[in-house]
């Protein structure tokens, strides 16, 4: 729940005018087939509503009357006098089924109340003393819950027959007693959950007296909640009655009744007589599906809770990085022993990370981490020019979106060498791990991918989606970010292993299969006495490195890592680093490394790419663009990272612009200290500058293509990059 | 191994110590409504059909001239021993009836359960596949549809058509005379296989189809609608990405991962559904005069018999209670992580 949500407002009109307007933009989120639906129920139901309220008029006879004295004919099929024919009693079936709406629609209505009643007040109580009580209350609700719901009304009506005798209060209460329960809970947990809250405090502190401010509060939200349970009780409550009806515990006769009239009609069915039990059906039937489809469609509309409650996962998993890892591993409440012990070694203090046998003196030596710039990587030695493993050319990714179409790829290309790693850095958004998933071919539907991609000599994009799907995971392959929930829960480390391999080579057998997997399990440092253990007994960062072993299982050309430590903490990360360092160089795989951290680009990466706003404005080797960065953007993400031996801190101001509908010219204009006028106008286009490097920026020659020889030279406060970083200065 | 059934151990016991207070409030309310509530039960139960002296002499038998908390702790205390009383009008032992009557009430909700299954699976698994399609939308109707029609009235239109109109199946009863096959499980269907009696076995299959598929049915609607949405959620779920990134066939990722994620719980759901597959059994065995424990309870409510409707009521809060348990200890065993929670 939203901060708005949950503070009441105190001026009614701009909160009801936002909430109006929050609700037509729940309305037009919704997709066409459901708004139609919704629409369908609305008319059956309001038709129902109307038949009920009018329903002498819209009935010919009345619900057991003969006409003008002289009986109707008996068990007559529908004709023009009686358009759904008589019964056996010589009633006019049309009347009845006209009058049993207004039967319904009053017990529905009686039953709700009773229901409200008796359940809001004591949903009060246990949420607001809590405590035994609490306890109690809740087990004796569950427990009605959980009966059979036909079985409890049965029970009441019957009980209350005896009592009160047979008629719609008592069809009200006893079906009332089905739904005491839910309102029961939804009052208890709105009360429960307010408790505490500090507006609820700041309230007090100001005078007004606790009681008043919960019960205002969560009266509140309870009015919210009402339609939807109201409409989906309403559903139920109708066939309860109906049943009740068919058993003989419903309203007392001739009172109109449709499970009633359809009891009658069973002896009729049975003789080919089919309009006695067709019709009362065909209303129950319509009128419940009415009820239900707009129930589903208000509960869509007014509770998204599916879309937040994802949204506030996801939230979460970035906020709380490494240190929120126990919390994040799903069902460890009461984990065994064993199982915490490995969490807290991985995640929390350090090696040793597994246990038994070799993977374990693998450990101590990772205890001393390597000097970072002496990190195995280096080792590797120059990348191999003369081989490209991964060659993408012009990219373009387009997502459709409810205000447009957003670029968020635009026409990117790089190159990989076989051992080579590169850097991709960028803020957030700016489209690095969408590139990386356009790569593989996994994108979210409704993306757009133009572009050409080629891996080891074959042109992916040029495949159909069965060639495509063989070389993902053979060819190349990518480590997600969060590794939490990318292994099935439902299988075994192993089998995934086995799925992966086989998928891809199937001829290899099982078990040489699952003998891979032990050997890549060991490759990452993981006993492959684990191998058969679930996912979620291994810790976040034992999962990222089983996903690297999953990854490189069949020794792809290249490996995608997008954001691999992000969610882990400091210690894990250099691990898991370490581990793709040396699966690179031993597999000479070209590593395409995303990350938004540059002190890992710094540590493992040959070449780096910067890219801002879908494009990439500065390549080339890290330690060139370290010393000297070409673009601004990059010298503006260099001096925002603290390091020991700088000692100025400098953020770049302003916010990455709209790729809805990006400016012209070049797209860091609006933030860059340089800016000139060709830099609103003209686009500027990667160049060669340095060796092995380029960049897309008008302080360089070539990137205009009006002006390709010469340079632009700004008339700003700084026209050099050698000149001193300007402060930051919001705008 | 070891450490997974030792949890799993610790799981049951759990579970069953947490069923004890359900079952005795559910006790207590069955005891609060049906004995305490106003009116004397032998009256209402025989009127004026009996004179005043056996009406006491009956009230005597039945222990209803007691104190009210002596009768609750002999209530609770004959449940414990498996004793439910005796029926009024019958004179006749609870259990017996139970006995009698229970298995064919077990037959028809397990076929009802695999019409369920299967039509919710297969309907909502290919909604979910197939979503915001003319499919999806249909699927999705037809998930409420089902569940809005009154069982009872689904059944008399079945027996309409499939008996009356095309005189295919019979219109009501558990099997023809002298088709029973030879008791074993009391289950007829099963039976007539054990024994190998293929005449009974197809007679008792020609009589089971139209009630178990009526409330297979309207059980099923609710499956539809469960196994859709569970299947949109595993669709999107991040080990499904990670699948398909790593070349899974699409066919293996919907199955073995996205199909299987979404069962688990469909499981519970299972659990849950039981109470309303008793409460539908008791409608549908009333339609097609099925031979069950849910025509006794509809044929005492009609005589007011009130101990008899207390036995079985508090039997079917019993096994509403025990099912749900093993329920949740097969779900246990299905998904791993339960064990921890």
């Amino acid at each position: 729940m939203t901060d708005t949500e949950i503070r009441p407002v105190p001026d009614a009109t701009p909160r009801r005018a936002l909430r109006h307007e929050r609700m037509r933009k729940l309305w037009r989120g919704t997709h066409p087939s459901a708004r139609r639906l919704i629409v369908v129920g609305l008319v059956i139901t309001a038709g129902f509503v109307i038949m009920a309220v009018f329903a002498p008029l819209v009935a010919p006879y009345d619900q057991a009357q003969y006409r003008g004295g002289s009986p109707f004919p008996q068990l007559k099929p529908p004709s023009g006098d009686h358009w759904f024919g008589t019964t056996n009693l010589r009633y006019d079936v049309f009347s009845r089924v006209v009058f049993g709406a207004r039967l319904a629609f009053q017990v529905v209505i009686l039953s709700t109340i009773s229901a409200m009643v008796v359940g809001v007040p004591l949903g009060l109580i246990a949420g607001y003393t809590g405590k035994a009580l609490d306890r109690v209350l809740v087990l004796v609700m569950d427990a009605m819950y959980a009966f059979p719901s036909l079985l409890l009304a049965i029970v009441a009506a019957f009980a209350l027959r005896r009592w009160v005798g047979q008629g719609v209060p008592a069809a009200a209460i006893s079906i009332s007693v089905i739904y005491v329960p839910q309102y029961f809970r939804v009052v208890r947990n709105h009360t429960l959950s307010v408790r505490e809250e500090t507006f609820v405090e700041a309230a007090r502190a100001m005078g007004a007296p606790r009681r008043t401010v919960l019960g205002r509060y969560v009266l509140f939200n309870v009015v919210q909640s009402v339609p939807v349970i109201f409409t989906v009780n309403a559903a139920d409550a109708i066939l309860t009655l109906a049943s009740l009806g068919f058993l003989g515990y419903g309203v007392r006769v001739p009172e109109a009744e449709w499970g009633y009239d359809i009891s009658r009609a069973i002896s009729d069915a049975g003789n080919g007589f089919w309009w006695t039990s067709l019709f009362p059906g065909l209303a129950i039937l319509a009128l419940v599906t009415g009820l239900t489809l707009l129930g589903e469609g208000i509960n869509d509309i007014v509770n998204p809770l599916l879309r937040r409650r994802g949204l506030r996962l996801a939230r979460s998993a970035v906020l709380t990085p490494g240190a929120g890892q126990p919390e994040a591993v799903p069902a460890v409440v009461p984990v065994p022993d064993e199982v915490m012990v490995d969490a807290a070694d991985t995640d929390g203090i350090g090696p040793p990370l597994d246990h038994g046998d070799a993977a374990e003196a693998y450990f101590d030596d990772a205890i001393d981490l390597p000097e970072r710039s002496t990190s195995p990587l280096r080792s590797v030695g120059p990348p191999r020019p003369d081989r490209v493993v991964l060659r993408v050319k012009d990219l373009r990714v387009t997502y459709g979106s409810a205000r447009g179409r957003v670029t968020a790829v635009d026409g990117v290309s790089i190159e990989l060498a076989p051992g080579e790693s590169l850097g991709l850095v960028g803020e957030s958004g700016c489209g690095k791990s969408t590139l990386g998933r356009a790569i593989i071919g996994v994108l979210p539907e409704g993306a757009e991918v133009d572009g050409q991609v080629w891996v080891d000599e074959e042109e992916l994009s040029a495949m159909d989606a069965r060639e495509q799907r063989r070389r993902r995971g053979e060819r190349v392959a990518l480590v997600f970010q969060e590794p939490m929930t990318r292994l099935d829960p439902l299988q075994r480390v192993e089998a995934h292993f086995v799925e992966t391999i086989r998928a891809h080579r199937p001829k290899v057998s099982r078990r040489e299969a699952k003998a891979t997997a032990r050997r890549a399990l060991a490759g990452v440092r993981i006993s492959p006495t684990r191998a058969r253990n679930y996912p979620h007994e291994f810790s976040g960062g034992m999962r990222q490195r089983i996903m690297i072993a999953l990854s490189i299982v069949l020794e792809p050309a290249v490996l995608i890592a997008d954001e691999p430590t992000t969610s882990l903490d400091v210690i894990v990360e250099a691990q898991i680093l370490e581990i793709l360092d040396e699966l690179r160089a031993r597999l000479e795989m070209g590593l395409l490394l995303i990350t938004h951290n540059l002190g890992i680009v710094a540590e493992s990466c040959d070449r780096m790419a910067v890219m801002y706003a879908g494009k990439i404005v500065e390549v080339g080797p890290v330690d060139t663009v370290f010393a000297s960065p070409r673009h601004p953007y990059t010298e503006g993400l260099l001096t925002s990272v603290i390091s020991l031996d700088t000692t100025r801190l400098s953020s770049i101001p302003g916010t990455p612009p709209d790729l809805l509908s990006p400016p012209p010219g070049c797209r860091f204009a609006r933030r860059c200290p340089f800016a000139m006028e060709v830099c609103r106008e003209v686009e500027p286009r990667l160049t060669a500058a340095g060796i092995g490097s380029q960049v897309a920026c008008h302080l360089h020659a070539g990137a205009d293509p009006r002006n390709p020889d010469g340079a632009w030279v700004p008339e700003g406060r700084r026209t050099s990059l050698d000149d001193p970083p300007l402060p930051a200065v919001r705008r | 191994m070891a450490r997974s059934s030792g949890s799993l151990r610790t799981y049951v016991l759990i579970r069953l110590v947490l069923a004890v207070p359900m079952v005795l409030i559910l006790l207590t309310a069955t005891f609060l409504l049906l004995r305490v509530a106003p009116g004397d039960p032998v009256l209402a139960t025989l009127g004026g059909r009996v004179s005043s002296e056996r009406a006491s002499e009956i009230r005597h038998s039945l222990g209803l001239d007691r104190p009210l908390y002596q009768q609750y702790f002999e209530y609770v205390g004959g449940v414990a021993r498996g004793d439910f009383g005796k029926a009024i009008t019958t004179d006749r032992p609870i259990v017996k009836t139970i006995g009698d009557r229970f298995p064919a009430t077990l037959e028809l909700t397990l076929a009802a359960m695999v019409v369920a299954v299967g039509v919710g699976i297969l309907v909502g698994a290919l909604a979910a596949r197939f979503r915001d399609t003319a499919f999806d939308v249909g699927g999705r109707l037809l998930g409420i549809v089902l569940y809005a029609a009154p069982i009872f009235w689904l059944g008399i239109m079945a027996q309409l058509l499939f008996s009356v109109k095309l005189g295919w199946l019979p219109t009501g009863g558990r099997t023809a005379a002298f088709s029973e096959p030879r008791s074993i499980t009391h289950l007829y269907t099963v039976d007539a296989l054990l024994t190998g009696d293929g005449h009974a076995f197809w007679t008792a299959i020609r009589y089971l189809v139209l009630p178990a598929t009526t409330l297979g049915l309207v059980i099923g609607g609710i499956f539809i609608r469960l196994v859709r949405v569970n299947m949109l959620q595993t669709l999107k779920a991040d080990y499904v990405e990670a699948a398909r990134a790593r070349g899974i066939s699409e066919r293996r990722v919907l199955f073995r991962h996205a199909f299987k994620n979404a069962t688990v719980p469909v499981i519970t759901i299972i659990g849950l559904q039981l109470a309303l597959l008793l409460s539908g059994a008791v409608l549908t065995e009333t339609t097609f005069t099925w031979p069950g424990l849910g025509l006794s309870l509809f044929q005492f409510l009609q005589n007011r018999d009130y101990a008899a409707v207390q036995g079985i009521v508090t039997f079917y809060a019993l096994f509403v209670v025990v099912a749900s348990v093993l329920i949740d200890l097969l779900s246990a065993w299905v998904d791993p992580r339960i064990r921890y929670d």
